[in-house]
């Protein structure tokens, strides 16, 4: 009876340690975005070109949608990347790159691209972060990956790294028949 | 003698940590009593005192015709000066009902503004995770207070809004999860530790006050006449 007891109680501390194991490991500055897997909010807004700019137009194609401000310290460090990528995909017929300027003045933008280098893709402007909002963003910068039917199917909180398209886009990009 | 019931004035107090939108809670003062003044007026203070020279008449037959506690009732200079003197320190103080409002700006905003704090109350700033969107001043939390604010105007209704937030951000936006799925157990997981603990504590009393097995029983009657031998040269 005394032993059961025992190992009961030694099993419940076990669990515990393991639900802490598990909890803090997790950064809390993180949230799971439930965007995932679901169809992507659609926006139509005038570009940073004066353009308007509308991602349903992108429909069947593989659409990154990155989220930048020229006021974020993060996005100057994976800009490279977004240049080496665009660079590297200007060729591919099934995948393009937007990107959307939250929170941002237009000439705050062209500074940035002046200063850091125009990767050549067009940018959303969005001064109110009324996209931003749309698409659950709570920090600069954010990508997803918007597959050819219009479903968020990767969330990438935080800059892009060398190697994220073969790691991450390509893989989905070539399962899909 | 009458009394005038001043109305309660409603005084318009800034609350701190508000954004720069100028919006004004009211304060309203509690008690009327506080600002309940009795107003004097001429006539009422002229019966007053002539109604206390009748009752004293009889009195101050006695005393001379003059009461020994108060001034005279019936020389006009003092009870003039008296009267003014009670007059104005009242007009003073009717101007302490009046400069409140002056000060503070009207309460003018639109009336769905308090749903608008409603819901941004109950939803969480995502850049500051321990403040709701009413309260912090971060960009992130004011943008997503005008995203409540266009919702609300265009009619859509609280539970349409909450969710808009909700398929965008997820529990994690609730600054109260709610009790649907998995955060039951978040909810019943105390109340079970409770009952668990209550069991456990239950059985154990039980356990405590279970009387113990007699001594005496378990004893073979050497070790008892060893006892009782030893029990009895102590005690002698």
């Amino acid at each position: 009876m005394k032993s059961i007891w025992q190992t009961v109680l030694l099993l419940g501390v076990l669990a515990i340690l393991a639900l802490f194991a598990l909890g803090l490991r997790n950064d809390p500055h993180e949230i799971p975005s439930p965007l995932v897997n679901r169809p992507a909010p659609d926006f139509a807004v005038q570009a940073l070109d004066g353009q308007p700019i509308r991602l349903a137009d992108q429909r069947g194609k593989w659409v990154l949608v990155n989220f930048w401000g020229s006021w974020c310290v993060s996005c100057v460090a994976e800009h490279p990347y977004l240049l080496d990528l665009a660079r590297a995909t200007r060729a591919r017929s099934d995948f393009v790159i937007i990107g959307v300027d939250f929170k941002d003045t237009e000439q705050g933008a062209a500074q940035f691209l002046a200063r850091h280098g125009n990767p050549g893709y067009r940018h959303a402007f969005d001064p109110a972060q009324k996209i931003a909002i749309d698409w659950g963003v709570y920090g600069a910068p954010e990508s997803y990956l918007v597959d050819p039917s219009g479903m968020i199917r990767v969330k990438q909180t935080g800059p892009l790294y060398p190697g994220w398209f073969e790691k991450v886009a390509l893989p989905l990009m070539e399962a899909k028949p | 003698m009458t009394v005038i019931p001043i109305p309660t004035p409603t005084l318009f107090v800034p609350k701190t940590n508000m954004g720069s939108r100028g919006d004004y809670l009211p304060l309203r003062v509690q008690g009327g009593a506080l600002l309940q003044w009795r107003a004097f007026t001429e006539a009422d203070l002229r019966s007053k005192s002539a109604q206390r020279a009748q009752i004293r008449a009889p009195q101050g037959h006695s005393l001379g015709g003059r009461t020994p506690d108060s001034p005279p009732a019936g020389t006009g200079k003092w009870r003039v000066f008296k009267n003014k003197a009670c007059f104005s320190l009242f007009l003073l103080l009717l101007t302490l009902c009046v400069t409140p409002p002056l000060h503070s700006s009207p309460r003018n905003e639109d009336p769905s503004e308090a749903m608008v704090r409603k819901i941004a109350r109950e939803l969480r700033c995502a850049v500051c995770q321990n403040q709701s969107v009413y309260e912090s001043n971060s960009d992130l939390a004011k943008d997503m207070l005008g995203v409540i604010r266009d919702k609300v105007q265009a009619g859509e209704a609280e539970g349409a809004i909450r969710d808009y937030f909700f398929q965008r951000y997820g529990d994690y936006i609730y600054l109260e999860p709610t009790t649907e799925g998995k955060n039951k157990i978040l909810w019943w997981a105390p109340f079970i530790a409770l009952l668990l603990g209550a069991i456990a504590l239950w059985r154990a009393i039980l356990r405590w006050r279970k009387p113990s097995a007699p001594v005496g029983d378990a004893l073979s009657p050497e070790m008892q006449r060893r006892i009782q031998q030893d029990l009895d040269q102590t005690s002698v």
